[in-house]
């Protein structure tokens, strides 16, 4: 599939990209700052702003990202030109004595939306080339009653539509991994409630006593973080390997590749809402926190994080089969940003210059959604359903776009 | 002239062999910007230029030495590889079945009973689907008072006869199987036999790799001869096999067979 997952951008492709550089900048600046702030920063830093879009795209065009050959490298092009550009332009913006506007965070995430926003046209556009390449094979060679083989791969809605023809192979895989996982365990399920209630006791003792931290309520506030990123930890760690780990089966049956690491999403999903419905409603009675039309919001949050783990699943586990190096970067990544995630700390302890940045973390926005439902009983503010909304749709989108391009790739590549 | 199923024309297949292949990112970086020092790797053609068409009906021998791409040919009809150029058609809708490997998707953890659901659920059939070929699957594979059982505790040969029966159940309209039956005993590799003579006789389609002439005899009326990625043969069973033979009597020699 390596011919085919060529785009042809040019121009076109930079002027989008250099559009989207500039909405990441104001929604950037806006997210930063009040509605005020935001038109006093951004004026300050109109010339910063400009410097790091222009930069961006000729950082862009510099490493090839618009050319029309090689375009399957594009995803590191992409985030090396969001990057370097922003580097290079905010430097530019000091040097021209225009650096009073720049904000360090809202460029980084100037930075983060530029890359998604990139990702998420590139994605589409990709697919619906490969599209018209597999319709025009089929005109030019198939008969009435003959196709292609394979002519069906390649396009979002019918990648979704193959997997919901195989729903109960993914079934069949999730109640598999909940049945060995308890079977022969005396304790059974209760594994699953002791080890978050350990975790949860340890982490009570080191920051309410060693490090006296005085959240109060502090084992709920710990409960719902812990709970939601062993959720995310567990699903992205597993589904990473969900491909690169299926040799056998890739090479000798046909099936839509992309059941085996939303299997794995489906069983964490499984072991989450279990866990949640034991601790949740123990915790709000012990706490008495009065129920709120707030909670109502809960499985909007959840189906946007469901999306975004799933995307995430999707684009790990083809990455992995390509290049093994990313189960690496990933267990790395996780252990990070556990810290870098307002877990077993309150946001309001992050200094204020960072806050925004730590909600870009990728577990965050889903996590403070909850704190803010259950724990402080409040709706979340707008930052934090733009970035939840953008991981979800960016994440789903461009993390089942690369999934579908590489799939047919897979039996060659374990 | 009767229904076409699979019409290869010009089909193609390269594989790249990477000489220490650690497929790195690092790696792939470098090579953005140094072209020279892009991975060194091999092109290796499995198959060259293959013409096939395989009418409804027919049962086709695929025979040829270890590495002469049958199985590489199988895996291109089936859809599991792409071809590299050429182009593989194949009848609209038509359920292909392939039986490349026996018991993929098994867990022995699981009882007989929950793989046979899974392994079925693996080539696309529904829990209704399965529940309406399960009693027929046990009684074929004579393991009715295992069913409970972990297939840890199964001997290999169990494990084999349960993948078989549930795989002789899917009833494919094409099958395409890789020598598999090597594997069982001799009433084993019988029933097996008898197995997809019932499905011929049903109008079924069976594309058969294999190294056994014997079997080959029995079951097609057409065999292909494959050598080096490239069709020699192409004709009734009893002038393939012979063609094979010499072939494999003059180990390693070119040999040219005529269709």
């Amino acid at each position: 599939m390596t011919g085919s997952a060529r785009l042809r951008v040019g121009v076109p492709g930079v002027l989008l990209d250099a559009a989207v550089a500039a909405g990441a900048a104001l929604v950037s600046y806006r997210l930063r700052f009040d509605a005020e702030d935001a038109v006093h920063f951004l004026s300050a830093g109109r010339l910063a702003v400009a410097m790091v879009v222009v930069a961006q795209v000729a950082v862009g065009i510099g490493v090839g990202l618009y050319r029309h050959r090689g375009q399957v490298m594009w995803p590191v092009r992409l985030v090396g030109a969001a990057l370097v550009g922003m580097a290079l332009g905010v430097v530019a913006a000091f040097g021209l004595g225009a650096g009073e506007g720049v904000s360090r965070q809202a460029m980084a995430s100037q930075a983060a939306l530029f890359a998604l926003g990139g990702a998420m046209w590139r994605s589409v556009v990709g697919l619906r080339v490969r599209q018209q390449r597999r319709r025009e094979l089929v005109e030019q060679f198939g008969g009435a009653d003959l196709v292609v083989q394979g002519e069906d791969l390649a396009s979002m809605t019918g990648g979704l539509m193959r997997v919901w023809g195989y729903r109960h192979l993914l079934r069949n895989l999730v109640a598999k991994d909940l049945q060995i996982k308890y079977r022969r365990s005396v304790l059974g399920f209760a594994w699953s409630i002791l080890i978050p209630l350990v975790m949860i006791g340890v982490y009570s003792v080191a920051f309410t006593y060693v490090m006296a931290m005085g959240t109060p309520r502090f084992v709920l506030y710990l409960l719902i973080g812990i709970l939601t990123w062993n959720f995310f930890a567990g699903a992205v760690g597993g589904a990473t390997e969900a491909v690169a780990g299926a040799g056998s089966l890739l090479k000798s049956v046909v099936f839509p590749r992309a059941v085996l690491p939303l299997a794995v999403v489906l069983f964490h999903l499984a072991q989450y809402l279990l866990t949640i419905a034991v601790f949740l409603p123990v915790m709000l009675l012990f706490y008495r926190v009065p129920p709120s039309p707030v909670m109502l919001l809960f499985p909007v949050f959840l189906l946007l994080q469901v999306l975004f783990i799933m995307g995430l699943a999707l684009g790990l586990s083809a990455a992995t089969a390509l290049f093994r190096d990313v189960r690496h970067l990933v267990d790395v990544a996780i252990s990070v940003l556990f810290w870098a995630t307002p877990i077993v700390y309150e946001m309001s302890r992050v200094p204020e210059q960072a806050q925004f940045l730590a909600l870009l973390s990728p577990a965050a926005p889903f996590i403070r959604a909850y704190q803010d439902i259950f724990y402080y009983g409040v709706a979340p503010d707008l930052s934090i359903w733009v970035v939840a909304v953008a991981y979800a749709l960016g994440g789903f989108v461009c993390g089942l776009s690369v999934f579908l391009a590489y799939e047919g790739r897979f039996s060659e590549m374990v | 002239m009767s229904e076409t199923l699979i019409l290869a024309e010009r089909v193609s297949k390269r594989f790249q062999l990477h000489h220490n292949y650690a497929p790195s990112i690092k790696a792939r970086v470098i090579g953005l910007v140094h072209r020279r020092q892009r991975q060194v790797s091999e092109d290796y053609w499995a198959l060259r230029d293959i013409d096939l068409r395989v009418t409804r009906g027919e049962s086709v021998g695929l025979v040829g030495r270890n590495g002469s791409g049958k199985s590489t040919l199988l895996k291109l009809i089936a859809g599991i590889h792409r071809p590299t150029s050429g182009r593989l058609l194949v009848q609209r809708g038509a359920r292909i079945g392939t039986m490349i490997e026996l018991g993929v998707g098994f867990n022995v953890e699981l009882s007989g009973r929950d793989n046979v659901y899974l392994n079925a659920s693996v080539y696309g059939l529904t829990r209704r689907e399965v529940d309406a070929i399960f009693d027929a699957v046990v009684d074929y594979s004579e393991l009715a008072q295992f069913m409970d059982e972990p297939i840890k505790n199964y001997s290999s040969g169990m494990i084999v006869r349960l993948a078989f029966a549930v795989a002789a159940h899917l009833d494919p309209e094409v099958l395409l199987l890789d020598e598999i039956f090597a594997v069982g005993d001799a009433p084993f590799q019988d029933k097996c036999k008898r197995t997809m003579q019932g499905l011929l006789d049903k109008g079924r389609t069976v594309l058969f790799v294999s190294h056994s002439a014997t079997s080959v005899a029995q079951i097609c009326r057409r065999v292909c001869v494959l050598s080096h990625g490239q069709k020699v043969f192409d004709g009734p069973t009893a002038e393939g096999l012979a063609c094979y033979h010499d072939m494999t009597a003059e180990a390693g020699a070119q040999h040219t067979c005529v269709s």
